[in-house]
């Protein structure tokens, strides 16, 4: 807040004191944290409010209520096919259950340790150089 | 997806009023008038019709250096779309419990079924920009308080800041036991003194202010919003009580009735009880006269609390005793239910001996300036 | 004390007795605000998802690749790979009670849980309900060497503050140990939790671009985790350098420290959250 006094500085063996002269920190380690420090520091960095028309300020809302309304729908939507998805996972046990016991078995064995292939990947903008492996088999398993 | 969209709408979106085939935010045949949004610069600006810049700035070259977002108008267009056609799903909705309205007899069931109706228009209405612009930016009272949006957009407002200074002011000035032991606000009650002609008293009453005699010797305009649906008019009374008249006998306090109104209808817009209602019909609504607060000299600060009552049955108008008048007994035996109040403070200044002239209430007492226990002359 | 009110023509005022100090009733059924009162904290009780709001910060503002590669595609996998027919809620295993026979019993501690020394909640099956999903990050970074060179907190949290974009909230040790010249309220470091778009954003920076590149990186241990669905990592010095953010200006950041980074899924044990994490390409290992 206030500037630190200067040292007085002797040159030819008369001290001269100036006033206010800030003493700049001496070492260049120190100079780096007070940098990161300040980098950290949240004062100053936020960006400026947006000064909208009030004309804007209700088309942003009218903008926001839409998405929020579409995103709505959308989840909805999503819920609805994860909901019937179940139902039929439910059906296909049940129906397996009364006509292939042997089928029902093999389908209701769970791996211990369920993993999914490391091969998997996020999709990405652009879609890579090979999109499929047509003769892909999986990593090998190495056996004892 | 969404880009393609907002090309889409920003070619083909243009709000008029004129063709026959109109989407239901802009059709009027049905809806109010008061629910479109009357200026037109701000309106055109609004539905991308001109390119003047924002109508809501008045200085032209505060509005030439002005700059909208990037892409708001075409992302604007494809939002009002979307949020009219969920407006239209919900008239659609209201339409149909109209026609089944029509057919109810039974009055419970047609006040659930307008219940229902206030609340579906109010979901079609609220996200309306035209609507949001009124209830943001006007003027309040300009609002018209017939549509349920805009009386939800006013109570929103009125529970966010009135409703606290008032229920603060109610708690900390112990009007709330001393003179009724509770209140659940259900209106919006504001007070002001018509007649005076100082800049200082005309405006609202903020709740607990401290006011001189003069400037509250005549009859208030008291404005009685309220926020619920009222189907033809409510019967509302008035009462001004003192809980701080001097009880010498009892060494106590003793509350006195300084105004007393009953029977007074008012609806969502007719709402205000004032000078010209009273001189008009205030015969019919007076139950006790107008009579201002006189503070004696160097007694402690008195409290005038108003309390607005809804009616559940006409009152009879006749003389109320002022004196020692037991406001506790008096609404249980009417039936009323507080439904407001509002409250200021007065004490002795200099205007206090020209009111009691005004009003032939003689001259007052002057207390000890040190209050003590010795019994005082009579 | 005790407030009494006295209200007499002769006498009015608060007079204190002693006693218990009494709060007073509050006769109506409407919460006042104090905040909406002020006219300074105006700015400040705006809705920050209001754009007038100060606080206002708009979040949407591009395409989440790794929640739409969930929601499209992972849901209902991890649905399909997780059902069990038949399956029934497992109950929680808490603590237990000692008894109520002795009075030693009633304030005693209580015991561990029944096979296991901590708690677990409830399991139920997974239905289209609950899927697993990760709910956020908790990014931690502990520098035992700030506790010598006090400047070395700062470089580290501003590490963490790279690396995740969030501003990191203050570590300090908990206790004193002589040995490790530890002292109690020593600022030692930083953490954050992610959530949202920052989370996803160093998700994918992780999963993508740093663990494929450490080579000694083998996978998460099987082992990991808390019981309760939340799996814990750690990452050494040495891997900071293939952050993408840091990559390119190590000769900046001289002294990196490591992270703890714990994955909190709503998953209800350990093994569905590895299965999860497994779906973002996560490797596990035995080892």
């Amino acid at each position: 807040m206030f500037k630190s006094f200067a040292k007085p500085q002797s040159s030819s063996g008369v001290l001269t004191f100036i006033r206010g002269k800030r003493i700049s920190a001496t070492n260049p380690a120190t100079e780096r944290i007070v940098q990161q420090l300040s980098v950290l520091a949240a004062g100053r960095k936020q960006p400026k409010l947006l000064n909208l028309s009030n004309e804007d300020i209700v088309k942003h809302r009218t903008i926001m209520s839409a998405w929020k309304l579409f995103t709505r729908k959308k989840k909805r939507a999503e819920q609805e096919q994860l909901n019937q998805q179940y139902e039929s996972i439910c059906n296909a046990m049940n129906d397996l259950k009364e006509t292939s016991p042997a089928l029902f078995e093999l389908a209701s064995h769970k791996e211990k340790r369920l993993r999914f292939p490391l091969e998997m990947r996020f999709p990405t903008e652009y879609p890579p150089n090979r999109p499929w492996v047509y003769n892909f088999t999986g990593p090998v398993k190495k056996r004892k | 997806m969404l880009r393609r969209v907002v090309a889409r709408g920003s070619k083909e979106f243009r709000r008029s009023n004129s063709t026959s085939s109109q989407k239901v935010w802009s059709n009027f045949s049905k809806r109010s008038p008061s629910l479109k949004l009357s200026n037109e610069a701000i309106n055109n600006n609004l539905f991308g019709k001109s390119t003047d810049g924002p109508g809501s700035m008045i200085s032209h070259s505060r509005r030439a250096a002005y700059h909208s977002p990037n892409e708001i108008d075409s992302t604007f267009a494809m939002a009002y779309e979307i949020l009219e056609q969920k407006a239209e799903d919900l008239y659609n909705q209201v339409e149909k419990l109209e026609q089944q309205l029509a057919q109810t007899k039974d009055e419970e069931s047609i006040k659930q079924l307008k219940d229902q109706i206030d609340t579906l228009l109010i979901r079609a209405e609220i996200q309306n920009p035209e609507v949001m612009y009124n209830s943001s930016f006007n003027d309040p009272d300009s609002l018209d308080k017939t549509q349920p949006v805009y009386r939800k957009a006013l109570e929103q407002k009125w529970k966010k800041y009135d409703l606290m200074v008032t229920m603060q002011r109610l708690e900390q000035l112990h009007v709330i036991p001393d003179t009724l032991p509770t209140l659940e606000p259900k209106c919006d009650v504001k007070i002001r003194f018509g007649h005076n002609s100082d800049s200082e008293f005309s405006h609202w009453i903020v709740p607990g202010e401290m006011l001189p005699t003069i400037a509250v010797s005549q009859p208030p305009t008291i404005k009685i919003q309220e926020f619920e649906r009222v189907d033809g008019k409510n019967l509302y009374s008035v009462l001004l009580v003192n809980p701080d008249t001097p009880d010498l006998p009892a060494n106590s306090f003793s509350t006195t009735l300084h105004y007393a109104l009953a029977n007074v209808p008012l609806d969502n817009v007719d709402n205000t009880i004032d000078p010209s209602k009273l001189l008009t019909k205030g015969e019919e609504y007076t139950l006790a006269d107008f009579e201002p607060l006189v503070p004696e000299k160097n007694t402690p600060t008195q409290r005038a609390c108003l309390w607005v009552f809804r009616q559940t049955k006409p009152l009879d108008i006749k003389p109320v005793a002022r004196k020692h008048f037991d406001i506790r007994t008096f609404v249980q035996e009417q039936g009323l239910i507080p439904v407001g109040a509002h409250v200021w403070r007065q004490g002795f200044d200099r205007s206090v001996n020209q009111v009691r002239e005004m009003y032939g209430l003689g001259k007052g007492r002057v207390f000890h300036r040190v209050r003590g226990i010795e019994p005082l002359p009579q | 004390m005790s407030k009494v009110f006295i209200r007499q023509f002769s006498k009015t005022g608060i007079s204190l007795k002693p006693g218990y100090s009494t709060v007073h009733p509050v006769h109506h059924l409407v919460k006042v605000e104090k905040s909406n009162l002020k006219p300074s904290l105006k700015e400040l009780l705006v809705p920050h998802d209001d754009i007038t709001s100060i606080k206002y910060r708009p979040y949407e503002i591009d395409q989440d690749r790794i929640a739409e590669h969930y929601t499209n595609t992972l849901k209902s996998d991890l649905m399909l790979n997780l059902y069990q027919y038949d399956a029934d809620t497992i109950p929680a295993n808490p603590k237990r009670s000692w008894g109520v026979d002795s009075p030693y019993k009633l304030y005693r501690p209580l015991k561990k849980p029944l096979g296991s020394i901590r708690t677990r909640g409830q399991i139920k099956p997974v239905t289209a309900k609950n899927i697993p999903e990760i709910t956020g990050v908790t990014v931690h970074s502990y520098n035992k060497k700030a506790l010598v060179e006090p400047w070395l907190d700062i470089t580290t949290r501003l590490q963490v503050a790279t690396l995740t974009n969030v501003k990191p909230k203050q570590l300090f040790a908990k206790r004193n140990l002589v040995e490790f010249k530890l002292r109690k309220g020593k600022p030692v470091g930083g953490k954050v939790e992610l959530t949202g778009r920052d989370m996803t954003q160093f998700l994918s920076t992780l999963i993508e671009l740093v663990l494929p590149r450490i080579r000694t990186f083998k996978g998460i241990k099987n082992s990991s985790g808390d019981k309760k669905g939340n799996i814990t990592f750690g990452l050494t010095n040495e891997d900071m350098q293939f952050f993408p953010e840091i990559e390119a200006f190590q000769d900046l950041y001289p002294n990196m420290n490591g992270l703890h980074i714990t994955i909190k899924t709503s998953a209800s044990n350990d093994e569905q959250a590895r299965t999860l994490l497994s779906a973002y390409g996560f490797p596990f290992t035995n080892a």
